[in-house]
């Protein structure tokens, strides 16, 4: 059969599939499987499935995404989070809408221990949006600001997507997990000041500040919450400095939770199964996609329909600029229907032989990309990150206070894609300084 | 009024729970191992003679088998695999339970398929002692085993969903899912 053929039907196939709710994986590795099987037949077929599977999951190098999956679930269940958010609540509380600064900080500081974006928003909804409600902070921009902050987890290390992306694309997983944290703390600064500039030009939206903190009291919270900078700095520092891989880092770092939920539990009872549980499940869950992202990527490079495809988008996208703008219009419309993951792992093995052909830096390519997951999360009608919060806000909350609070902060989103995407370097410079390769 | 399940079904669903433990214990011995080695590796830098765990990274890639191919069934059962489903919710009832068969048959092939294979390269792997050459001799048949094991877990946990889209008495008893499925 003709390749082109092939091609645009597994495309059409994979759309069907998946509108009809079959699992995303499943689908993934039904329409690889089958394509193969029409095209170079049973033979080159079945070596693939004797193969992809065992190579994807025994393999040393992908153990960083469950180890940094258990690390983000022992840092919730200690309950260290509360802790982070109420010592940066104590130091900006001088600012007026402090609360709003204290979630920025506070969400990005966990960023750096978890790498989902639904537990942070979700976790930050539990900690921080009662008590912003409470002191009279707008009940719409509070909700709004936890569901964008609780985003910072895709782009800080370490994140889940990033692991994702270097696995999809055959990248090194240390690099791209270092690239993010410039434009990750890029992010939490514009936000800062976006969020600044907001409360100063429209004051109703957070109350006038009347109680007052002493010194003592900010260094005694700041006390508590040392173990979680010990935490961020063996894993950051282990990884950038080359003194382990990324998987090797990832135990220590889970390793480093697994103490703290320990020490702050005060024993094992009672968290340790449901959190292995857990955490063993959502592995499970992002190895599945993985596996049938990659029959299909597989699929696609033998039946030879890269080729064309390539042609085909560069015709229409020539240069890195252009590619990287339609690439950022398709993502923010498919973000408003599919999850993150699933979004990445179903376009990359289209789009990423073109990223290569324009010698778009790969690295910079997926730091765009996160920031375009990050966004999609928080875009109505179905990001993600918008039903979390609503679902652990309570009831005097509905979808409407949260649709118009994200609303600056997707402002400030793409003020920050457009630099992320004007300026490559904000991406590409930190990893080129790591000593390891 | 209740249905009694099948035999079948609850045996299935306590094979399912057993691997979902070994899963989240596998998940443990890869941080503690993974932890050890580094430490070890690392003892040079206080002066004491490094050393590093024999066969660490070989044992971890083991166990990511484990956690990965343990797991499956259970979430398959917890119908905890992502989704898209925009048709779905639009379609009647009836509509909705044909497309579940589709579902589960897809899900059945493609883990049949894979745990077919897996058996035969993981007997051949078993036959042939095949190994990782290291400082010891890491024998890879387990891993193999284990992927065959934990695919066909899946293939008869997706059979078994078909069936209980016919009859109550198939329908998986553990149906807690997860509110916060954390893939952000």
């Amino acid at each position: 059969m003709d390749p082109v053929v092939i091609g645009y039907s597994a495309a059409l196939a994979l759309i069907v599939s998946l509108a009809i709710g079959i699992p995303i994986g499943i689908a993934m590795g039904a329409v690889g499987v089958g394509g193969m099987l029409l095209s170079v037949g049973p033979a080159l077929t079945f070596g693939q499935l004797r193969t992809l599977p065992f190579a994807v999951v025994n393999n040393y190098d992908f153990a960083v995404l469950p180890l940094f999956v258990l690390m983000g679930v022992l840092a919730e269940t200690s309950g260290i989070t509360g802790q982070v958010f109420y010592a940066a609540d104590l130091w900006l509380r001088r600012l007026r809408g402090g609360l709003y600064q204290a979630v920025v900080v506070g969400s990005a500081v966990f960023a750096a221990i978890s790498g989902s974006t639904i537990v942070n928003a979700v976790v930050f909804t539990r900690i921080a949006y009662p008590e912003m409600v409470k002191y009279g902070y707008s009940r719409s921009l509070s909700i709004g600001c936890i569901a964008s902050t609780g985003s910072f987890a895709a782009m800080i290390p370490p994140s889940i997507t990033m692991v994702i992306y270097a696995i999809m694309t055959d990248q090194s997983v240390g690099k791209l997990l270092i690239a993010g944290v410039i434009p990750g703390i890029l992010t939490a600064v514009v936000y800062l000041v976006g969020i600044y500039l907001l409360v100063l030009f429209r004051p109703s939206l957070a109350p006038k500040i009347t109680s007052i903190v002493t010194w003592r009291e900010r260094w005694r919270a700041t006390g508590q919450v040392w173990p979680i900078v010990v935490l961020i700095m063996l894993v950051m520092g282990g990884i950038y400095s080359g003194l382990f891989p990324p998987s090797a880092a990832g135990a220590a770092g889970a390793f480093g939770a697994f103490c703290l939920a320990v020490w702050k539990k005060r024993g094992f009872t009672g968290w340790l199964p449901p959190s292995l549980q857990d955490a063993a499940s959502i592995s499970c869950i992002i190895f599945v996609i993985l596996i049938g992202g990659l029959l299909l990527s597989r699929m696609l490079v033998v039946v030879g329909v890269i080729d064309h495809m390539v042609a085909q988008i560069t015709a229409f996208a020539s240069t890195p600029i252009r590619f990287m703008i339609l690439a950022a219009v398709l993502y923010l419309i498919l973000g408003c229907f599919i999850d993150m993951t699933s979004m990445m792992v179903v376009t990359l093995p289209f789009l990423f032989p073109v990223v290569v052909a324009l010698q778009i830096d790969p690295i910079w390519f997926g730091i765009v990309l996160v920031k375009l997951i990050e966004i999609s999360v928080i875009t109505p009608p179905v990001g993600v990150n918008l039903f979390a919060v609503l679902s652990a806000a309570g009831r005097e909350t509905d979808f409407k206070h949260v649709v118009n609070g994200v609303i600056p902060f997707i402002v400030l989103e793409v003020i920050v894609l457009a630099l992320l995407i004007a300026f490559p370097e904000l991406a590409t410079w930190l990893p080129k300084q790591m000593l390891a390769k | 009024m209740e249905t009694k399940r099948s035999l079948l079904a609850v045996w299935i669903m306590r094979i399912n729970l057993t691997c979902g433990i070994l899963s989240g214990t596998a998940m443990l011995l890869m941080m503690v191992v993974g932890t050890a080695d580094i430490v070890g590796s690392n003892l040079d830098k206080v002066g004491l003679p490094s050393k590093p765990l024999p066969a660490a990274f070989e044992f971890m890639a083991t166990m990511m088998v484990a956690v990965v191919f343990l797991a499956i069934s259970l979430a398959q059962s917890r119908r905890n695999h992502i989704q898209v489903g925009l048709l779905m919710s639009l379609l009647p009832p009836g509509y909705r339970k044909g497309l579940e068969i589709v579902h589960h048959a897809l899900g059945a092939a493609l883990f049949g398929l894979i745990a077919w294979f897996g058996w035969h390269s993981g007997l051949h792997s078993f036959r042939v002692g095949e190994f990782a050459p290291g400082l010891i001799n890491y024998p890879i048949w387990p891993a193999r085993l284990v992927l065959a094991f934990g695919a066909s877990l899946m293939t008869v946990q997706c059979l078994l969903d078909i069936a209980s889209v016919f009859s109550a008495r198939f329908v998986s008893e553990d149906k807690q899912s997860h509110p916060e499925a954390r893939l952000g």
